[in-house]
């Protein structure tokens, strides 16, 4: 057990799937039997296979599987490039309106007047935020909204003549960056070029440069980068880019740390992405959904996605769905986004407006630079001193003292009841621990999670490596599963 | 560090070895040091017999849990045989890597491409140097 | 909100030797740019706000109709909204430490079984972001798995969804192209799909039911797709239809996917929503998104983690087989509660109803004196109906009505077509079905 045992002890219930628990069928009184339907046989199936459970089993099912889960609402939650903070309550019971949840994507736009002027001005806000002059808020996540931009640049390439095998074909990004970068990238039909971070794990400026050429089409870049640094070239990184006339790109997963201090339109990019789920605090769901709206330049508007939401007052109605753009890329997926995390990302910016937002930042920041100088002795950190609203500590030194991984470290935090950060990558970092500590922490509980850092740097190897002890399961067999993938019931009971 | 280097075999700068076993062909794998490097192999994803492969081009693809790494072809060569107890055993890999983790068995485009290759010593020294 | 004051900020950064005022000295002075939106208001304020905006919209429940076209109205179960509540899963994020997680991991893997199961194939993910972009995820992976660059598709298909497709294969050099519809079914012309197939078609992609409310020929556009040696891929943009219907595997599809928003949530004006994947298991490693794997602790407890991670962006990077990261796993969270509140015979019955009250909806225009263009066809809950004379007078006299009668077909299509799109839910009243054939019966 911990040395300052705060006495954390997750549920384990040894909960059997649905499909144990199934009961077959059962007559149900939801709705009437035998309703005449008049489909062939050839078509109907026997039955679906879904598993028939009693109404309180069910209940029971799931909230004990949410005893063995952990969330922001448990505690806390430092997930280095995530952004997991408090979501606010009053975004979520917004979500819940029904002016909203019955809202249909295909009424007349005299219908849903009151949900397109909410998105109308939460796009606009997002402009402003993002230093830009338009915004599509099309896109399900931030990988999306890079598949879009990235889509976007294509587009306008190939209108200017200029997309061909040896023109605009290439992508640049720095192998720090995202996997979703040279994914997006790849998908969107580019051929990715990765270069080396500088020692100072910023971008290496003659690196960039020898692979910046015509054949350049956009350069993605992260800022403050994944290790948490400012990269303070940005400037002339923009100049270089747009010297071989390629298009700068602003991943905004690490927008938290710079709302109110400055913007991507101001440090000279061309298109950038917003995670709502991360910077204005949506709830991350188990993995989504988030919402990834994209902004850009003038120059590149007409190759946003469609429908535009478009506002005229003097019109009636005031706000419409433009679907008639020629330029356009199109669409990326169906409807106008993830309209119930767009209303909850609008709440929270009506909350905090211009000042509120700028505090986060600056709390943000805040909190990652003083985890980090209580840390530093024993976990190290790349790079300057100042981070911004993380950075990524090495355990390289236990593991080489002590035989203690990044990994062992993450889950004997576990067992501090504090979620573990963000192991192993950036790929750059040995042992790398990426720390978020988000502006919705207190002191209190940041020095918790300090000091449960610290105590596992002088613990016992055995217990580290062991961890962790107080989770509903002990270390789970990933190897195990990669190797024999069992990805159903029915395959798990197949032998 | 203590890696197993066997004298019979012949080795690369990317970590595969390549066992002449003689009337124009040899047996590919991965060292024991490129097993360690990658820790547990979960899946290896093995070439189609038949298929052509010119000296450095990507033949198979080794995974870890987190880690995904090319093996690439020691020589010019066509494959003749593959191992297909790795599909269900790839821990066979990080078990024995010069026995039964073998990977594929080729017939050599130009056997004298073998001679060009690292011998166990040059082997030895090349990956205390890199670690 | 409720933080420290910022005095505490400062006094803490002291502690450690940090000056608060250098914490930005980092960003360079010319791109230093303040933010200029409106001053942030309390809670109560922000509610009022919102909610008085919303109220603007005229919901489907103030004005119920015949509204589908992809977004459909069900019954949630009471437990799927009360349990959506729960903290630990909706602030949780993508499961990487298993061993703190596994609750989340269980009910994933039990919305993989799910979906394998309703789509009738061997495995299936944790989800992707919505119907139509895993349909333009599976047809990418139907080029990586196959040969040919050709992605057919049907004319029917909607516009809004064929760009998707577009855009996911492009990058890969597919190329979209539309099959026929054949006027008398409105489904697939299978003679001129076959005469269309050839070494270069990578993909025949369907949905099922289809844009105009038809059931398609599902196992004829499966076997001459697979004579061809191409990839069949199918998506059915109305899941509830799987509690009556065969998944598309049934059907010889090599990948299915579905769209899940009708059990997990409302409509939501279109978002957000869920895609079902699923594909055959010799594709398992070909597939995009996460998957979650069954396997043991150090305590040989059943235990579940990520699995196959290799496949995805943060380790493969550019030759990820997607580059999905966020997902929608809590809509499959809830897709799997309602699912389980349903049983086998509540989701059957919740499917024979719309079937049957589509039908009998169909069977009153009809005698009512609209015209049903593709009576022949087998439908689900949707069909196509049309009204002698203006189509939006007639639309427009409905909503005076207090009922919308459906959506104007182009509107669902993106290009020209005459009828109106009907879908009748289990959510639809008596009463707004009469008023639309009253309504039917005025103008004819």
């Amino acid at each position: 057990m911990p040395d300052e045992d705060r006495g954390f002890r997750q549920a384990y219930w040894d909960e059997p799937t649905l499909f144990d628990l199934d009961e077959g069928p059962q007559p149900s009184d939801q709705f009437p039997e035998g309703a005449d339907h008049g489909l062939p046989e050839d078509l109907t199936r026997e039955d679906a296979g879904v598993p028939t459970v009693m109404r309180s089993r069910v209940t029971r099912h799931f909230t004990r599987l949410a005893q063995m889960t952990y969330g922001v609402d448990t505690g806390t939650y430092p997930l280095g490039s995530c952004t997991m903070k408090y979501n606010a309550k009053a975004a979520e019971l917004l979500a819940q309106d029904e002016g909203l949840l019955h809202a249909h994507p295909l009424q007349r736009e005299e219908d849903v007047q009151g949900i397109l002027e909410l998105l109308y001005d939460l796009g606009d806000r997002l402009r402003e935020i993002a230093g830009l002059d338009a915004v599509t808020l099309q896109p399900a996540a931030g990988a999306q909204g890079e598949f879009v931009a990235m889509r976007m640049v294509r587009a306008y390439f190939e209108d200017r003549g200029e997309l061909g095998e040896d023109s605009r074909c290439e992508v640049v990004i720095p192998d720090s960056a995202h996997g979703t970068n040279p994914a997006s990238a790849a998908m969107a039909g580019f051929d990715v070029l990765e270069i080396p971070s500088g020692d100072d794990g910023c971008v290496d400026l003659s690196a960039l440069e020898d692979a910046l050429s015509e054949r350049t089409a956009a350069f993605m870049l992260t800022n403050p980068n994944t290790l948490g640094l400012f990269e303070q070239n940005v400037e002339k990184i923009a100049e270089m880019v747009h010297d071989v006339g390629a298009k700068l790109y602003y991943d905004g997963a690490n927008l938290n740390a710079i709302l109110g201090v400055t913007s991507p339109g101001a440090m000279g990019f061309d298109l950038a992405h917003f995670n709502v789920h991360k910077t204005f605090a949506t709830p991350h769901g188990g993995g989504g959904p988030g919402a990834g709206p994209v902004a850009c330049t003038d120059e590149l508007e007409p190759y946003l996605p469609v429908p535009r939401i478009t506002r005229d007052p003097e019109a009636e109605p005031e706000h419409r769905l433009d679907w008639e753009r020629e330029d356009s890329i199109g669409a990326v997926r169906g409807f106008h986004g993830n309209v119930g995390v767009l209303v909850r990302a609008a709440a929270y910016i009506l909350m905090h407006g211009s000042d509120g937002l700028a505090d986060n930042t600056r709390r943000a920041v805040a909190n990652a630079n003083y985890v980090h100088q209580r840390i530093k002795d024993a976990y190290p950190a790349p790079g300057g001193d100042l981070k911004k609203h993380e950075f990524v500590a090495s355990a390289a030194d236990l593991e080489e003292t002590k035989g203690i991984t990044a990994k062992d470290v993450a889950k004997r935090l576990l067992d501090h009841g504090i979620h573990a950060p963000q192991t192993y990558w950036p790929m750059v970092v040995d042992e790398a621990l990426m720390i978020e500590p988000t502006e919705t922490e207190s002191r209190e509980e940041l020095d918790a999670f300090v000091d449960a850092l610290l105590s596992i740097a002088d613990e016992d190897p055995e217990t580290v490596t062991s961890a962790p002890h107080t989770t509903a399961l002990s270390r789970v067999d990933d190897v195990g599963a990669a190797r024999n993938p069992i990805l159903t019931w029915d395959q798990a009971n197949d032998e | 560090m203590g890696f197993d280097t066997p004298e019979d075999v012949r080795y690369t700068e990317e970590h595969e070895w390549i066992k002449d076993e003689g009337d124009g062909e040899a047996r590919i794998g991965i060292t024991d040091f490129a097993q360690d490097q990658l820790t547990d192999v979960v899946y290896v994803d093995l070439p189609f017999t038949e298929e052509e492969f010119d000296q450095g081009d990507a033949m198979m693809v080794v995974e870890s849990v987190k880690s995904v790494s090319d093996v690439y072809a020691p020589v010019d060569c066509t494959v003749t045989d593959i191992n297909e107890e790795l599909e269900t055993a790839p821990e066979l890999v990080n078990e024995d890597p010069y026995g039964d983790g073998w990977m594929a068995l080729v017939e050599l485009d130009d056997p004298s491409q073998l001679d060009e290759l690292m011998d166990a010593e040059d082997y030895r020294e090349f990956t205390e140097n890199e670690a | 909100m409720h933080l420290p004051e910022a005095g505490q900020i400062d006094d803490m950064l002291a502690d450690v030797g940090l000056d608060a005022e250098q914490l930005f000295s980092d960003v360079p002075q010319p791109v230093r740019r303040r933010l200029d939106i409106p001053e942030g208001k309390p809670d109560r304020e922000v509610e009022q706000e919102i909610t008085s905006t919303l109220a603007e919209n005229t919901t489907v429940q103030e004005r119920p109709g015949l509204l589908g076209g992809g977004s459909y109205d069900h019954w949630i179960p009471p437990e799927t909204r009360f349990l959506s509540t729960r903290g630990e899963l909706l602030t949780s994020y993508t499961p990487y430490q298993a061993e703190i997680n596994q609750g989340l991991l269980q009910a994933l893997f039990e919305f993989q079984t799910l979906s394998a199961r309703l789509l009738e194939l061997d495995v299936a993910n944790n989800g992707l972001y919505d119907g139509a972009s895993a349909a333009g995820e599976a047809c990418l992976m139907a080029l990586r798995v196959g040969r040919g660059t050709r992605v057919l598709v049907p004319e029917h298909l909607p516009d809004q969804r064929a760009s998707i497709v577009e855009n996911y294969v492009d990058g890969a050099g597919g190329t979209i192209e539309r099959i026929p519809t054949d006027p008398a079914t409105g489904t697939v012309d299978v003679d001129a799909l076959q005469a269309m197939l050839d070494d270069d078609v990578g993909c025949v992609h369907v949905e099922n039911p289809n844009a105009l409310g038809c059931l398609e020929p599902m196992d004829a556009i499966g076997d001459v797709t697979d004579d061809a040696g191409a990839t069949f891929t199918a998506n059915v943009p109305e899941v509830t239809a799987l509690g009556l219907l065969h998944g598309p595997g049934h059907h010889g599809a090599d990948i299915a996917t579905a769209e899940g928003q009708p059990l997990a949530l409302p409509p939501s004006y279109g978002g957000p929503s869920l895609g079902l994947f699923a594909a055959r298991k010799k594709h398992l490693r070909k597939m995009p998104g996460r998957i979650t794997g069954k396997t043991e602790d150090e305590d040989e407890r059943d235990a579940y983690c990520l699995t196959l991670q290799t496949r995805e962006q943060h380790i493969r990077r550019s030759r990820a087989t997607s580059n999905i990261c966020t997902n929608q796993s809590f809509l499959a969270l809830m897709f799997t509660v309602t699912l389980g509140t349903l049983g086998e015979t509540g989701f059957r019955n919740m499917a024979e109803t719309n079937a049957a009250r589509a039908r009998q909806a169909r069977q009153r225009l009809a005698e009512a004196g609209a015209e049903i263009p593709y009576a022949d066809s087998h439908h689900y809950n949707e069909f196509l109906f049309e009204v002698p004379g203006d189509r939006d007078l007639f639309l427009q006299r409905a909503r005076e009505r207090g009922v919308e009668a459906g959506i104007p077909a182009e509107r669902v299509l993106g290009h020209g077509h005459d009828g109106i799109v009907a879908c009748v839910t289990e959510t639809v009243p008596d009463d707004a079905i009469d008023t639309v054939v009253e309504t039917v019966q005025e103008v004819v």
